[in-house]
Order: structure tokens, then sequence, then C-alpha cells
């Protein structure tokens, strides 16, 4: 139903509906006027946040590049200092190796010799420790001879002094 | 047949005939089991001590009844009469301290002694057919010895000291060895049955070895001592027993087993005194204790006991040399030099007595 359509017998109803429709209306054209402000504002914002955003970046391109450069310039000479210890280090070990070659065509002869050695000590010290064990024996027997034998020449001497007493008397 | 010098002992219970009179059989027999195995054991064990071989290579022997019968031919007739003498004077102790004769003392009755007689003599010994023929193929030893032996033996019963007589052979050979330190009785003349004539029989006064006890087997050596002990404390106690006593208690001395033991012996010295009849040997005792004994010595003494010695034994060599060195630890020089002087005078080859001399002169 239309305006015109309205019975006229609703003047005012449809003059008070007219009158909230159009202040509907102009709610809304305020609402969304306010709304595209609020939207530039945020643009704008954002634009100057990322025109901020932008030189930040850049700065910090500028300061890595700085320090980059600064490690750079220090490390340099460093690195240089490396590669030169790199290359004695180098040289030290091929030194080391070639003596560690050198060594071992020395040592291998002499670790034979002395692993020889060794046997033939190890066998002379268990013949010598065989030769001590029989010494031992040899020896304990002869103690407990010599003692045996002290016990004779104790009871001898005892029989003697006992029959020179038997003399005396 | 075999010809060898043999020392021979005879040995028997000296009132075996009274004992078999009063004893009933069975106590008789008792007797006579004990008085067997002590008599076997004592000579089993010396023989074998003293390194006999037995089996009649070098000895033979034999217990019959109450009687021994020892024969000794080791051809060393001087290592057979000191074993003779030690056999003897072993059996003797070896009874004396029985288990019968303890009883028997403890009883306080007289105990029931052993008779010995000793002589040196040619025996024959030979293996008879007979023998043979009973599959005991033994030797039987013959000789006159033997059968004099035995009538010496018998004389045993007239002893007072040892009871232990010997014949002029075997007495003869102990004057001429000076090793054996054994003195005799004056000879007693005893005509004896069977043999027509009269024979000089000895007795042993004293004989001082040191092996007497410490050769005996072990199984008797328990408690010996004291035994002995105990039997001269006894109102009538053997003569002999006493000198056994005393050298034991030289050798204990000797071998320090105990320190007090010459005080003892000096009681029991003094007390021997007044028992025994040969005293020479006692008074050389006594000296040689107030010498060596650490609680009572005291060479004043000493001298004294050998100078009393001396007096009933002027030719005492022991008695001599030991007053020889008292003089010599005095600091009495040229008495002590006499005193060697003397010894040499009876006996020129005296070793010690020689040799002091040499250094007197060798000094001067």
């Amino acid at each position: 139903m239309t305006l015109g359509e309205l019975p006229t017998g609703g003047l005012y109803i449809d003059l008070g509906l007219g009158i909230v429709v159009f202040l509907l209306l102009f709610y809304e054209i305020a609402v969304q006027y306010r709304t595209r402000k609020k939207i530039a504002e945020l643009e704008k914002t954002i634009v100057t946040f990322q025109h901020d955003q932008g030189e930040v970046l850049k700065n910090l391109e500028d300061k890595a590049n700085t320090v980059t450069d600064m490690l750079f310039a220090k490390t340099k000479p460093l690195a240089n200092k490396l590669n030169e210890l790199s290359k004695r280090a180098n040289a030290i070990l091929e030194r080391s190796e070639a003596f560690r070659q050198e060594l071992d065509d020395k040592v291998g002869p002499l670790q034979a010799a002395i692993d020889d050695t060794n046997t033939k000590v190890n066998s002379s010290h268990d013949a010598v420790r065989k030769v001590v064990q029989e010494g031992k024996s040899e020896i304990e027997r002869m103690a407990k001879e010599v003692e045996g034998f002290a016990e004779e020449i104790q009871l001898m001497k005892n029989f003697i002094r006992e029959g020179k007493i038997d003399l005396e008397l | 047949m075999k010809e060898s010098n043999a020392t021979i002992l005879f040995a028997d219970l000296m009132n075996s005939t009274e004992l078999a009179k009063n004893l009933t059989l069975q106590e008789y027999d008792d007797m006579l089991v004990n008085f067997q195995d002590t008599l076997f054991e004592v000579v089993s064990h010396h023989l074998d001590y003293f390194g006999y071989k037995g089996n009649g290579i070098d000895s033979e022997w034999s217990i019959s009844g109450d009687e021994l019968r020892v024969f000794l031919y080791s051809e060393n007739i001087y290592f057979d009469i000191s074993n003779a003498l030690l056999i003897a004077t072993k059996i003797k102790l070896a009874w004396l301290s029985s288990n019968y004769n303890q009883k028997v003392l403890s009883e306080q009755r007289l105990v029931s002694r052993i008779g010995a007689g000793i002589n040196c003599g040619k025996v024959i010994k030979d293996v008879r057919p007979w023998r043979v023929k009973i599959g005991k193929a033994e030797p039987n030893i013959e000789g006159y010895a033997i059968n004099l032996t035995k009538r010496i033996e018998s004389a045993s019963r007239e002893g007072n000291v040892y009871q232990i007589m010997v014949g002029a052979s075997l007495y003869k050979r102990c004057q001429q060895n000076s090793q054996i330190n054994v003195t005799f009785s004056k000879a007693k003349s005893l005509v004896f049955k069977g043999l027509g004539q009269k024979i000089p029989v000895y007795e042993v006064t004293s004989f001082v070895n040191f092996e007497i006890l410490s050769s005996m087997p072990v199984s008797l050596q328990k408690g010996l001592l004291e035994k002995i002990e105990n039997t001269v404390r006894d109102a009538m106690p053997e003569p002999w027993v006493f000198i056994v006593l005393l050298r034991s208690y030289i050798s204990k001395l000797n071998s320090n087993n105990d320190e007090d033991v010459d005080l003892k012996a000096l009681e029991i010295g003094q007390q021997a005194l007044e028992v025994v009849e040969y005293k020479p040997v006692i008074y050389n005792i006594l000296g040689w204790l107030h010498i060596n004994g650490k609680n009572v010595r005291n060479l004043e003494m000493a001298f004294h006991y050998f100078d009393q010695c001396l007096g009933l034994q002027p030719k005492n060599e022991a008695a001599l040399l030991n007053r020889a060195r008292i003089l010599e630890e005095m600091g009495q020089i040229d008495l002590a030099r006499h005193a060697y002087q003397e010894i040499l005078f009876q006996n020129q080859q005296h070793p010690v007595a020689r040799r002091k001399i040499a250094e007197y002169q060798s000094a001067q």
C-alpha cells in the first residue's frame, strides 16, 4: 500500500508514519555519514600507520645494514686471522701427520722389539720366579735342616754339659 | 758259634719267695704281672733309646718269672757297662714307683726291692739243634761269666746301698775308666755254692748319671719325680734314691726349669748326709749346689763341702777340681795353681788341670 492509497481518515497517522520513516531515513543517512567519516579516519590512520611502519622497516633495514657493515668491518680482519690460523693449523696437522707417520714407521719395529723383549722378560721372569720359588723351597728345607741341626747341637751341648757335671760330682 | 765279650746283668725280686708264701696265688700273680710289665717297659725302651739293635746282634734279654737277664755285647765294653748300670738303677727306680709299691708305701709297709748283679766276661752264642727242631732258632748264651754273675746277683741281698753287686772284672774296668762316675764298696769275699773259692764282690755305693731319669720311658716319667720325693720322705728311705733325686735336681737347675730347685736340693742333700753311708758324692753335690745355685751360692760353704769330701777321699778328682776352681774364683791364684798341680800329681792327663797350669806358666 502506498501513501496515495492511504485512507484520508488516517491522515495524521499517515503523517506520523511518514515522519517516522523520514526520521529513520535521516538517522540512517546520519549514521552512514558518521560511519564513512570513521572509515575515512581509520583509513587515514591506517595509511599513517602504514607509512610509519614503512619508516620503521626502513630504519630497521638501515640499522641492520649498518650492523652488517659494522660486523663485516669488525670481523673481516678476524676472518683473515682465522684464515691464517686455519692455514697454520692445517700446516701443523700436516706436519703432525707426517710426524705420526714417521713415528709409526719407527715405533713399529720398536714395538715389535719391545713385545719380543717383553715376552723374553716375561719368560725370564717366570724362569727366575720358578728358580726363586725353587730356591725358596730349598732355603726353607735347608732352614728346617739347620733348625733341626741346631736342636741336635743344643741336645749335644746339653748332653756334654750334663755328662761333664756327672764327672764333677 | 760266636764268642763275645759281654756285660751280663741279672736282676730279681729279693723277697719273692717270702712274697709267694704270704700272698695268695692271685695276689702274687698280680704283683708278678706288674713287675714283669715294668721290667719290659724299662729294658725294651732303654735298649732302643741307646741304639742297641737287639735280636742277638749286640744285645739279648729275657724275663722269666721274677728274673731279668740282659746280655750286652756292642764291642764297646765301657758303653755296655754304663748301660748295664743304668738299666739296673732304672728298673729299681721304676719298680719302686710302680703301682704295686706305691700302694705298699702308702700302707707304710716295706717295699719289695730288686737286687742286681753285673759282671763282664766271655760268653759263647750258639743256636742249638734242638731249638731249630722246635722252630725257635734263638741262640743260647753260655759261659762261666753267666754262672758267676748269677752268684754275684744272689749276694745283692747282703748289700745296703744300691744292692747292685758287681764282679772283679767289671770293678777293674771301672777303675781304669774315669768316664763312668761310679764308686764301689770294699770287696767282700764270698764263697759261692759250686765255685769252690772266694770270689770278690763289690757293691755300687754311688752311681751319678744324668740319664737315669731322662731316659725313662715317657709313660713312666709322668709324676716320677714326685714319687721319688715321696719315697725319700719315708721313714726308711733307700740311700741310692737320694743320689738319683739330687742329680735330677741338678739337671733341673742346669736347664733353668725351676729357679728354686736349689733350695729344695740343699734340703734333700742335708737329709741325705744323715741317711747315706757313702758321703763323698753327697758332699760334692752340696758343694756344686753352693757354687751354681742362684739362691744358695756361697763359695766358702762350697769349699767346706769339697774339703769334707777330700777328708774322706783325698784323691777324689771332682772335689780337687772344684776346690781349685773356687780358689781361682776367690782370687787365690797361688793356692789355685797348687790345687791344679795336686790334680796333675794324681792324674797327669787331666785336661783341665793341664790347661790351667799351662795358662799360669804362660802368664808368668
